[in-house]
């Protein structure tokens, strides 16, 4: 029995996985570009974006994966997106909008002077970004972007709304709805074991960035 | 002043003693409902209405309880009864053998039929049971509708609630809802945002039994509302609430 449920929820968890890789891997360089947006000398670039980021901030991203769904359909008649592509297009976005903001707090804790340092130490503006902030920002915003990449891990839970078969649902709907109610609670060690692998992989990260301490 | 403060105390003790006596007295029942027009929903007050919410009521004041109606998760509903959440559930609850075996069940006081919704254009396409295969079906997970669907070569979306698995026929990310028949009228009448979009139509589905679900040994309580049952059917309570709420036709015999 234990060992028929593990499996079986495995295979739920295999879609958690696969939904959190595709929305880091997809997120992560579209937060930059956001940043880069919102951090635009052009207000014809930064005031959209700004919108964007607060829209997405601002609705719960239950809310955003219903209307992603839903909406085509109901508004326009259209044919819109499958369940599983509709969840990695709503996460990924949201999560670019959170990632964006730690992005922006990384680069604008950089201090001018390094900028100005390198300039003085005859380095490219390519150079100074590579060799001098790029490293810095990124051990600054490594604890924040854990804590999202964290949170993400769990919200992966909110693609049973759309019947996504994520490891939560699986329990509900193998398990709990005939009344076993264990399995329930078992999904909650394999987030455990998931997010206490992570949370080493960031304290390692952390390690090995200190050697860009300022 | 030492006149007055003793009356003053003796008011506060009898108003305590009153509140005491009244929560002692505060031995509602907690009826699991979820929202499901016209059998449990809200009305604008916010308060709960509907057949079933009106009938439970009518039953338990005679029988001398309060009620409290408490949203539940249809999909836990045997764990959230066992657990003592609630201590009924009386939410046009179809009789299945798992259910016979988890919990206690009342007397059958409704009979009612699952129907499918469609978009109108495409209401001619189904017309029995097999016109579901290969199309995408859209159930309540845990309910009637999916155990209906079981043997069924369909592509089967199982929704949290059955107006979720009605938006999406609506939303076209499904081609049709199987629901209970009290919630394909409702949805299909005037005043509803489906109305004239959406259609009902009858597969052919078996009749289901309505009852009262208790925790299973709660017999005592079953008993005494079964009497009562029979009771309000006899002096026609039933029959005239059963027409309010639009749902005569599904009455016993």
């Amino acid at each position: 029995m234990w060992w028929n449920v593990t499996v079986t929820l495995l295979e739920g968890f295999g879609m958690t996985c696969l939904i959190f890789f595709l929305t880091l891997i997809i997120a992560l360089p579209l937060g930059l570009i956001i940043a880069f947006g919102s951090t635009s000398k052009f207000k014809a670039i930064s005031y959209p974006v700004k919108i964007l980021v607060w829209i997405v901030r601002g609705t719960p991203l239950m809310l955003q994966i219903l209307i992603f769904f839903y909406a085509p359909g109901l508004l326009f008649g259209w044919h819109g997106l499958e369940r599983f592509t509709t969840i990695i297009v709503a996460f990924s976005i949201n999560y670019a909008c959170y990632f964006s903001e730690i992005y922006r707090s990384g680069f604008q804790s950089v201090p001018r002077g390094q900028y100005e340092a390198g300039q003085v130490l005859g380095m490219t503006r390519r150079q100074i970004f590579f060799k001098v902030i790029m490293m810095q920002v990124v051990r600054r915003i490594l604890p924040p972007m854990g804590n999202e990449i964290i949170t993400l891990v769990k919200d992966t839970s909110l693609a049973r709304i759309i019947t996504v078969q994520e490891i939560l649902q699986v329990a509900f709907s193998r398990y709990v709805s005939k009344g076993i109610i264990w399995p329930l609670f078992y999904t909650g060690v394999f987030y455990l074991l998931f997010i206490g692998i992570l949370t080493l992989l960031f304290h390692y990260l952390e390690k090995r960035m200190s050697y860009y301490r300022i | 002043m030492k006149k007055s403060f003793a009356i003053l105390m003796a008011a506060v003790t009898v108003c305590a003693g009153t509140a005491g006596l009244t929560a002692c007295n505060d031995d509602a029942i907690v009826i699991g409902v979820t929202d499901y027009e016209p059998m449990d929903y809200r009305d604008e007050n916010n308060e709960w209405v509907g057949f079933d919410a009106e009938l439970a009521t009518k039953v338990f004041e005679n029988l001398g309880y309060k009620v409290k109606f408490q949203e539940i998760d249809w999909e836990t509903k045997i764990v959230t009864l066992n657990a003592g959440t609630i201590d009924v559930i009386w939410n046009g609850m179809t009789v299945t053998d798992e259910l016979k075996e988890n919990i206690t069940l009342s007397e059958v006081y409704l009979e009612n039929r699952q129907y499918g919704l469609v978009k109108t254009e495409y209401q001619s396409e189904y017309t029995s049971i097999a016109s579901l295969e290969g199309k995408k079906v859209a159930v309540e997970a845990s309910s009637a509708a999916e155990n209906l669907i079981k043997n069924i070569s369909c592509t089967k979306n199982k929704l949290a609630t059955q107006s979720a698995a009605v938006m999406e026929v609506a939303a076209g990310t499904s081609d049709i809802a199987i629901v209970d028949y009290t919630m394909a009228k409702t949805l299909t009448s005037e005043g509803s945002d489906y109305y004239g979009t959406l259609v009902a139509v009858d597969l052919g589905f078996e009749v289901e039994e309505y009852a009262v679900g208790f925790r299973k040994g709660d017999t005592e309580l079953c008993a005494k509302v079964n009497a009562q049952l029979k009771t309000l059917t006899e002096n026609g309570f039933i029959l005239e609430l059963a027409r309010k709420y639009g749902v005569a036709n599904l009455l016993k015999g």
